[in-house]
């Protein structure tokens, strides 16, 4: 039986409580059984992304190593809202890896690529 | 009788900061915390907003700036840290928490 694919949407900031971390948690969890996984950053949740966070500040573990680290555990599908970039004023430079962006008129499109979708 | 306003909420998230600024007469001062911090994104239709007004007093918690990797980019808004923010709530007669 082949295994479904899941797309996780991730909405909120990553210093929002713990919600950013419990969704990365979710998609290792995912990728440690082989489950195709891939992560959709929308809103707010596109600031995890940037570069030069410095966590220490605010005595919380650094979340950017962990993300980075997602390719070496199988999670290469990474997909950002270019629309929330945009609002944000965030350049596809400005990011800690390059992802894939996708448009408002993708998104239907995005969905249908995934079996499951979870939106925590 | 001025008021200073304690923001934490994005406000890509929600109303506080629209709301705030409705509440805000001259004199006032706002201070920036948390997820508010990023209203101080150049750029962003916030900022756009902020950086036209004239007599409310901008602040931000500099480790929230840090840790969300921000730079402002004017002098605009002072950064404090928590003993500012003590010596903020000391000078302001009314403190109104957007939270």
């Amino acid at each position: 039986m082949k295994a479904k694919s899941s797309l996780i949407i991730c909405n909120l900031a990553p210093w929002s409580g713990s919600f950013a971390r419990e969704v990365l948690d979710l998609a290792l969890a995912g990728a440690a059984f082989d489950l195709p996984i891939g992560l959709f950053f929308l809103d707010d949740a596109v600031w995890q992304l940037v570069s030069n966070q410095q966590s220490k500040a605010i005595e919380q573990k650094d979340l950017c190593a962990n993300l980075k680290a997602l390719p070496l555990f199988g999670i290469e599908s990474l997909y950002v809202s270019k629309d929330s970039l945009k609002q944000r004023n965030i350049q596809e430079t400005d990011l800690i890896f390059p992802v894939e962006l996708v448009g408002d008129c993708q998104l239907v499109q995005l969905f249908n690529r995934y079996d499951v979708v979870i939106n925590l | 009788m001025a008021t200073l306003h304690l923001l934490s909420q994005s406000p890509f998230m929600g109303k506080h900061l629209s709301n705030c600024l409705l509440c805000s007469g001259s004199c006032d001062a706002i201070l920036f915390m948390g997820d508010a911090s990023y209203a101080l994104q150049l750029g962003t239709v916030f900022w756009d907003m902020l950086c036209q007004l004239e007599d409310v007093k901008l602040f931000v918690l500099s480790e929230d700036l840090v840790a969300r990797g921000l730079s402002l980019h004017s002098d605009q808004v002072g950064i404090i840290d928590y003993e500012g923010f003590v010596d903020l709530c000391v000078q302001y007669s009314k403190t109104c928490s957007w939270f």
